[in-house]
């Protein structure tokens, strides 16, 4: 396994290990193939009628970047990610933040939930897809 | 145990994949090269269906499509190969809006040149809805009122799959046919490309002449690049099947009449688009 995978890889590896718990009208924007017009930012990349929106990057530091740029976040609340292994910055951004993330380890397959204050990945997430 | 015939689709983009898992129930694996495989049951076998996305693994997708995409001059959505075949035995692209107006020719220039080309055997088809709302004048338009419609596509709808009730989704169009594809594979029926005639050709170019604003006679003169000197994507792709009928045609080269900044950044420019049209070959005035 990589140790940091695409967006796309996040979501559709998200997708896989919730598939059993969301429900059909949740919707999932990818980033599109050869399009790289401007998203949509009041759509985050993984949302519905009834879930918060999900927003996902590849990696810690552009989630980061992305929580942190006002003109770039809408006020979302949840972001997944994947990363190798979780470092002491990340644990406590995401508290000071008061944000949840889920974040995909590379090396073990398997969801690493941060900063859980609502359950809500815990809900999505089977506990034999986390660490 | 067997081993289940394996069939790769090499895709640009990741709906299709998102809406088998989504939609079917279907047993699937992500693999060590993040390729993800489907297990698609047909009659007494089980197929495995293994999508290479172009942005998981792009030096495995560029192995399997680069002769292929060398023929065209963008990436459909998905071209999908049998195990024992080095040629794609079905290229799809979707779109889940339908174009209006000239955008319907816009938006083939990824598919218009394997379309017309006798060298491509496997079927190249588009998928989309008929019809669409117009956010510009919140009306609802689509295929049937574009001129590429009535002069070509509603001849062929084995190619331009278009999709009448704007509630269907493509992605469920799409998988149908690919699944329909693999079947005839498996029964190892023939997989015939329908080819767009000369005379369908000639018909279309005509057409095009009359309806392209920019497109008189054999002289082309549409914008190719934008106030701030990025491409004017639909003004490209208008060219690029302009150059493509009429190369096929063996009609002379189309004259560009165009500024000389525009003229010298077509000359320098990269872009598979752009280097196609070159190489059709156009003349300047």
């Amino acid at each position: 396994m990589n140790k940091k995978i695409t967006e796309t890889d996040v979501i559709l590896n998200f997708l896989e290990d919730s598939r059993l718990r969301l429900v059909k009208s949740v919707s999932f924007e990818f980033p599109a193939g050869s399009w790289t017009g401007k998203k949509d930012r009041n759509i985050a990349d993984i949302h519905g009628p009834n879930i918060p929106g999900i927003e996902a990057k590849s990696d810690f530091s552009s989630s980061k970047r992305d929580l942190q740029n006002h003109k770039k976040n809408n006020n979302i609340l949840h972001y997944i990610y994947s990363a190798d292994k979780i470092k002491e910055e990340e644990i406590s951004f995401w508290k000071e933040n008061s944000v949840s993330a889920c974040i995909f380890l590379t090396t073990k397959n398997k969801w690493a939930i941060l900063n859980s204050e609502d359950g809500f990945f815990e809900k999505l997430l089977p506990l034999s897809k986390r660490v | 145990m067997s081993i289940n015939k394996q069939y790769y689709i090499c895709a640009d983009s990741a709906d299709l994949y998102a809406w088998i898992i989504r939609n079917k129930n279907f047993l699937f694996d992500r693999n060590k090269d993040y390729s993800r495989t489907v297990k698609i049951p047909f009659n007494n076998q089980v197929v495995d269906l293994i999508f290479v996305h172009k942005f998981s693994n792009r030096k495995k997708y560029d192995s399997l499509t680069k002769n292929f995409l060398s023929k065209t001059a963008g990436t459909p959505d998905y071209i999908l190969f049998s195990e024992d075949s080095e040629n794609p035995i079905l290229c799809i692209e979707d779109s889940k809006t339908a174009p209006v107006g000239n955008s319907v020719i816009q938006r083939l220039d990824k598919l218009w040149p394997l379309m017309i080309s006798t060298e491509i055997k496997c079927p190249v088809v588009y998928i989309g809805p008929k019809k669409g709302l117009d956010a510009s004048n919140k009306q609802m338009r689509g295929w049937e009122q574009s001129w590429f419609y009535k002069s070509i596509a509603k001849d062929i709808p084995e190619v331009f799959r278009l999709l009448d009730d704007v509630n269907q989704d493509v992605c469920e169009e799409s998988f149908l046919l690919i699944t329909e594809i693999i079947s005839k594979n498996l029964a190892g029926e023939q997989i015939q490309k329908t080819q767009i005639t000369k005379e369908m050709l000639s018909a279309m170019n005509k057409s095009m002449e009359k309806h392209v604003r920019t497109y008189n006679k054999n002289i082309f003169s549409g914008k190719l690049f934008q106030r701030s000197g990025v491409d004017a994507h639909p003004a490209q792709s208008t060219l690029l099947l302009i150059t493509e009928t009429r190369k096929t045609l063996g009609l002379p080269s189309a004259t560009l009449q165009i500024t000389e900044t525009h003229k010298q950044k077509l000359l320098k420019s990269k872009t598979r688009r752009l280097k196609r049209i070159l190489n059709n070959g156009v003349n300047f005035q």
